[in-house]
């Protein structure tokens, strides 16, 4: 990374680098939750990225039932499927909920 | 390369074109500066954004006039087809580099952006031996070109129209804010397309520490346009896990009356990209008395100068207490609100076009 030196009133930067080790003396903000933070972006960029791979799948999914499920079976399935995506969607909530308590 | 006469007309091409974007608001500034001149000036651009349609002509409407008469600017942002077709025209070439970010920051999310990048700088190489003059928004820019073999590089600033510094704020949009503002807490700030090398989940991230360790009522606004979804879609669901989505927005692109309004009610400026080949958004904060906090990468030092805090590591508790110094203390306040304005007015309209003119002027000079 390309990164130049610091600028800024020679004082201030002191005073900045004194507070954030303030804050860490302190318990007000620790390594540990810096990586908790980490954490949670990493698992916020997992699922975004899970994203376009899932709608792939279910777009293939959804061909193949068309060929192999008969007509009738048909909203049986979909009202299956719509209910375990909600499941799915309330276990994701809960552990983001879950996840903020640990992050702050 | 071949010395041409003085040209007539000096078209411009351009990847893709459109609004609320720098690349594509000096493209216009510039088509106005060269009509000025004299000059024939017509924009063609492979891809049409909202907002410029009768503005902008199809690339494959560029005329071919081999009197010479006719010389052909190209903005360097991304790869693409546009640059071959500016590759295979005989008129004389000018280029302009805005700086192509680097593909392995984008790769992750956007893999296809990645590609173009990739192209981009590979068609860049290509370009430099058959270009009679560049332009570089800024010395990080310009010096990229120099390596890649360039002849003639002249660093000419970003041309920002003179209606986005000088824009009144939209009242609607300013009330809203005030009403927010009286309820207490600071405002942040980072205007920007929402993409993974603006890197606005370091600022989330240290505005989270900055709330939890010094102005719980603090907002965040995060203004621009998505680049992809699955970035914006990453940033939401941080957002949402840290429990702060009350307290930050992302609007997406706004007018630039509201964009005014953002920066009217501003308390700091805090950008944390990885990457930027000159980041208008800064001057055009500082020229708006909005102090500027910013990790110190690419083009970032040499558009601030002195003017602004810059951080060499972003870590959300040492960007937080830069952030916290600055708008506790208001001496140190006061000093960055006027030294900003210095700077901007370095920037400012004036400059930025007297340099174009400069430049133009030089580079159709007969050799």
């Amino acid at each position: 990374m390309n990164v130049a030196e610091p600028s800024g009133p020679q004082e201030l930067m002191g005073r900045v680098e004194a507070e954030m080790k303030r804050l860490a003396r302190e318990g007000i903000w620790t390594e540990s939750q810096d990586h908790a933070l980490d954490e949670a972006f990493e698992d916020a960029a997992q699922a975004a990225l899970r994203m376009p791979a899932i709608f792939e799948r279910s777009t293939r999914m959804r061909r193949l039932a068309r060929r192999f499920v008969p007509l009738m079976f048909r909203p049986l399935l979909r009202a299956l499927v719509t209910r375990t995506e909600a499941m799915l969607r309330r276990f994701a909530r809960s552990r983001a909920r879950a996840r903020q308590r640990d992050a702050l | 390369m071949t010395t041409a006469k003085r040209p007539s007309r000096i078209d411009q091409i351009i990847p893709s074109i459109i609004e609320h974007d720098a690349v594509s608001n000096h493209t216009f500034e510039a088509q106005r500066i060269l009509r000025e001149m004299g000059f024939t000036s017509v924009i063609y651009a492979s891809v049409i954004g909202p907002g410029c349609a009768g503005r902008v002509r199809p690339l494959a409407e560029l005329p071919l006039i081999e009197d010479g008469s006719q010389w052909v600017l190209y903005q360097a942002s991304i790869g693409g087809p546009a640059a071959e077709v500016f590759a295979r025209h005989p008129a004389t070439k000018l280029l302009d580099y805005h700086n192509i970010t680097r593909p392995e920051l984008v790769e992750r999310w956007l893999p296809a952006l990645a590609e173009e990048a990739r192209l981009g700088r590979m068609q860049l190489a290509t370009l430099s031996k058959l270009c009679s003059f560049a332009f570089a928004d800024s010395a990080y820019n310009a010096a990229e070109l120099d390596a890649l073999g360039y002849l003639k590089t002249t660093v000419v600033p970003v041309l920002v129209a003179q209606g986005n510094i000088a824009f009144p704020p939209d009242p609607v949009a300013l009330s809203v804010l005030e009403g927010a503002k009286e309820q207490g807490g600071a405002d942040w700030l980072f205007v920007g397309q929402i993409a993974p090398h603006k890197a606005q989940h370091d600022v989330v991230r240290a505005f989270a520490c900055y709330r939890k360790a010094y102005d719980p009522k603090a907002r965040l606004h995060l203004v621009g346009r998505e680049m992809g979804f699955t970035y914006r879609d990453a940033l939401g669901r941080f957002i949402a896990t840290l429990g702060l989505n009350d307290a930050v927005e992302l609007p997406g692109a706004v007018p630039t009356a509201v964009l005014a309004s953002y920066y009217a009610m501003a308390d700091v400026f805090v950008c944390c990209s990885d990457h930027e080949g000159f980041c208008a958004p800064v001057i055009e904060a500082m020229s708006r008395g909005v102090p500027v906090v910013a990790y110190a990468a690419a083009a970032v030092p040499e558009t601030i100068g002195r003017a602004g805090v810059l951080l060499t590591k972003k870590n959300a508790p040492y960007v937080a207490a830069a952030v916290h110094e600055v708008l506790s203390d208001s001496r140190i306040y006061d000093e960055f609100v006027k030294s900003g304005h210095v700077r901007a007015s370095h920037y400012s309209v004036e400059n930025a076009q007297q340099t174009f003119r400069s430049a133009i002027s030089e580079a159709i000079a007969p050799s």
